[in-house]
């Protein structure tokens, strides 16, 4: 390896959030002229390793060399000026400037009354579209072109600054599967140029078609750095999801009855109107945990939308204990469904509000919860009494803001608003995110013991140790699709890792791709 | 006499443009800021103030020009507090906005009280009005002669001012870098411009353009200063730049139907249309106007 020249070299690198630490001595290697892949599950430490490599973020300790030469990246324009380019998820372009004006923003050449020379700007965007193989119209306006076609316009403005070393980071969470094969396409042909491309993403399937080397992170971690061609997809799967936890299983009793939560074939749009959830069906029995696992961002947060109804679905219906909700609105459908959102500091609490209306939020406008037009104080007090006793919420009285408890006890807060609605359907979103173990194991065991007394539950998890730990049936979603169901007896972690990077499908699912491995 | 005739004369047409001058400039005015990421609210306030403080300095120094100047200067202060509230401090554009309305109203009554001793309106022989220009040759057209000649300086100046703002801000690199920073201030930053130096420069000439749309009030259309003279008009060049989507051009038209509606209100008095009523029109059309505006927006955003 001695003869290879490494166009950046990370070594040691430590960033530290307060007490949360991102990055622990990630050591990272990229030779000149790869395309290197950094994969990980969302909060890795990825995007944080690319900050700190572009100067945006600062590194409580370690080294940096570009080309061999130790450097500091005090910012992004010194980041720029090493040859360092970065584009970032959100694009950074004016909608209503042309191509070339977006390139060239800010290095303008101006003529006769202090006008732009207009010919220069698109003799240069054009220059540097056929350079780099680029194909785009310069004289289109952004604010008309696809995604994919911004991005490009992205690309090129790094290129334009002189970049030769690209981040791209999660290039295809907003492209389209034709878009994401364009863009690998421009990426192997600038890697071929001498550029050096490194790649953000989570998504095995495209570090497998793309990547030269793949660099590993796990919880802040390095896990390695593996060659392409001596890897597979159930290495990295294995890699990135990491060992189990611990999680024991918790025991399951009683019987699992009739389908109370039943989703027929829906369909549904985000609001740039691509297509989120296609013809999604499964049922929920009473007694049962049916877990919806894949990796993030393929659906899962539309399909609790929709069910909630803050998603209007577009073909399809939901049906709730034999009522069709499909089309009432959110509060009458939480007559039939508790929710336990994914964050529950900001979408399940009111932080300002007291301990007492935030367990009672719902409940209030239930007529046996009222006196005439007024809340049955008296009532919800010593509803609120016995939940605090019962979820052991540690709290100096209900009258206190909800903000002054701990976190742990916040989250004990809405699981206990949640799970007292008396409603037969629960849905719980990523109840491990964000807590440590032993809130964990406490909100765990009350979706087992909500299961065995009846409850259909629904869970939507990314956490592959949670989806072993509580379900009784597996269904995976990729890419909005379901594409298989699945046992959590019959089914390793690692075929179930390939079916939620899309590697694998059951039979007769509607998809597109072939799967990789089998 | 003819209804009609009357209300569609040539003087009526004179009268618009007359009742465009003030409105232009303060909409172009506004184009600016909106265009660099500022809506201001307090047009009208700062109309007002550049509606005293010229007529003040032409008072003292018997010189229209001076009085010209005078206004922008003290606008463009005012425009730049305002800036210092929104663009330094990051304030609320509302409430800083409202602050120059109400700052505007109260600081130019107590001055003409304090300064000159007199409530309501004021007038001075000392006060030079602004020349207006007879147009040798086209005097003469019959319909033409009377809509084109004999109108302000100001209004010549009025027409340059959108020309040059409507090169300035699609042709010149300032232009880019304002449009830049009120649709993705981000990108600007990116490239390495200075979003808050751009935002003041827009802001500089916002505060111009609108103390010329005052200045015109008191030493232009009059050569009085009255109490509050600007009588909505801040409000109405608002409208006329949200009517135009913050274009020059477009503005510039929606500018006329504006003033061609307020000239039209006042003739209807003749015909004894009552004058609160009449002077209700222009305002209901605002409304009616900019319901229609939101809701074509409201449906092209759907699509």
């Amino acid at each position: 390896m001695s003869e290879n020249i490494y166009a950046v070299e990370m070594e040691d690198i430590c960033k530290s959030f307060g007490a949360v630490r991102a990055n622990r001595n990630i050591n990272f290697r990229v030779l000149k002229g790869e395309i290197h892949a950094i994969v990980g599950e969302n909060g890795a430490g990825k995007t944080t390793l690319m900050n700190i490599l572009f100067g945006a973020l600062q590194p409580t300790s370690g080294r940096i060399r570009i080309n061999g030469q130790e450097v500091t990246m005090s910012s992004p324009n010194k980041a720029i000026r090493l040859g360092i380019g970065m584009v970032h998820q959100h694009f950074e372009l004016v909608p209503s400037f042309t191509v070339a004006e977006n390139i060239m923003l800010g290095h303008e050449s101006a003529g006769k009354f202090g006008a732009v020379d207009k010919a220069e700007i698109y003799r240069h965007a054009k220059e540097l579209a056929e350079e780099s193989g680029l194909k785009i119209d310069p004289y289109a306006k952004v604010g008309t072109l696809s995604v994919g076609l911004r991005q490009r316009v992205e690309i090129l403005k790094a290129l334009s600054c002189g970049a030769q070393i690209l981040i791209l980071d999660e290039p295809t969470a907003v492209l389209t599967p034709n878009e994401s094969d364009e863009l690998f396409e421009v990426l192997r042909r600038m890697s071929a140029q001498g550029k050096t491309i490194i790649l953000i993403t989570h998504k095995l399937k495209e570090v497998m078609a793309v990547a030269d080397h793949i660099t590993v992170l796990r919880q802040g971690e390095t896990c390695g750095t593996l060659e392409k061609a001596k890897t597979n997809h159930m290495e990295l799967a294995a890699l990135m999801m990491g060992k189990s936890a611990a999680f024991s299983p918790l025991e399951k009793t009683g019987t699992t009855g009739e389908a109370l939560l039943r989703v027929d074939h829906i369909t549904a749009r985000d609001s740039s109107r691509l297509e989120k959830l296609k013809n999604v069906t499964f049922d929920v029995h009473a007694g049962q945990i049916l877990t919806i696992a894949g990796v993030e961002g393929n659906g899962q947060t539309e399909l609790v939308s929709a069910l909630l109804g803050f998603l209007p679905v577009a073909s399809g219906s939901i049906t709730a204990l034999g009522t069709d909700i499909t089309k009432l609105p959110v509060k009458d459908r939480r007559n039939y469904c508790s929710y336990i959102p994914e964050d529950r500091m900001t979408t399940g609490l009111d932080l300002a509000g007291s301990v007492h209306d935030n367990l009672i939020a719902g409940l209030h406008n239930r007529p046996e919860w009222r006196k005439g037009a007024f809340i049955d104080y008296a009532k919800t007090g010593r509803h609120v009494d016995s939940l605090i006793d019962a979820y052991a919420i540690k709290t100096d009285g209900s009258g206190i803001a909800a903000s002054s408890l701990s976190g742990g006890n916040q989250q004990k807060i809405v699981v206990a608003r949640e799970m007292n609605f008396g409603t037969k359907i629960l849905i719980v979103s990523q109840p491990s995110r964000g807590v440590d173990i032993g809130a964990t194991r406490f909100i765990h065991e009350q979706i087992i013991r909500m299961r065995n007394e009846g409850c259909a539950i629904l869970l939507i998890s990314t956490d592959l140790d949670e989806v072993f730990a509580l379900s009784d049936e597996i269904k995976v979603i990729f890419e909005g699709s379901i594409v298989g169901t699945l046992s959590p007896d019959a089914v390793t972690p690692q075929e179930l890792g390939l079916y939620m990077t899309g590697a694998k499908k059951m039979e007769g699912v509607s998809g597109t791709q072939e799967g990789g491995a089998a | 006499m003819n209804v009609l005739t009357v209300l569609f004369s040539a003087a009526t047409f004179a009268a618009t443009l007359r009742m465009a001058v003030p409105l232009l400039f303060v909409a172009l005015g506004g184009v600016l800021t909106k265009r660099a990421g500022i809506e201001n609210i307090g047009l009208e306030g700062l109309m007002l103030i550049g509606c005293f403080s010229g007529f003040a300095a032409n008072y003292f120094t018997s010189n229209w020009i001076v009085g010209i100047l005078a206004a922008m200067a003290v606008t463009v202060l005012f425009a730049l507090l305002f800036g210092l509230f929104v663009v330094q401090i990051r304030s609320h554009e509302i409430v800083a906005g409202t602050a120059m309305n109400v700052m505007g109203s109260a600081l130019t009554t107590y001055l003409l009280r304090s300064m000159f001793g007199v409530k309501g309106s004021f007038t001075d022989e000392r006060v030079r009005t602004i020349p207006n220009i007879s147009l040798p040759v086209i005097k003469d057209i019959p319909v033409l002669g009377t809509v084109l000649s004999g109108q302000s300086i100001l209004f010549w100046v009025s027409l340059a001012a959108t020309a040059i703002i409507i090169f300035m801000l699609y042709r010149t690199k300032l232009g880019f870098y304002i449009r830049a920073a009120g649709e993705n201030e981000k990108a600007l930053a990116s490239a390495g411009v200075n979003v808050k130096k751009v935002r003041y420069i827009a802001l500089i000439m916002h505060g111009m353009l609108i103390g010329l749309g005052g200045i015109y009030l008191s030493t232009g259309y009059l050569t009085q200063y009255v109490e509050d003279m600007t009588a909505g008009r801040g409000f109405i060049a608002m409208a006329a730049y949200a009517f135009g989507m913050a274009r020059p051009g477009r503005t510039f038209f929606a500018v006329l139907l504006f003033a061609f509606v307020q000239a039209l209100s006042s003739r209807l008095q003749i015909f004894g249309v009552p004058s609160y009523f009449a002077d209700m029109i222009p305002y209901a059309i605002t409304i009616l106007v900019l319901a229609v505006t939101s809701y074509r927006e409201m449906k092209r955003e759907r699509v």
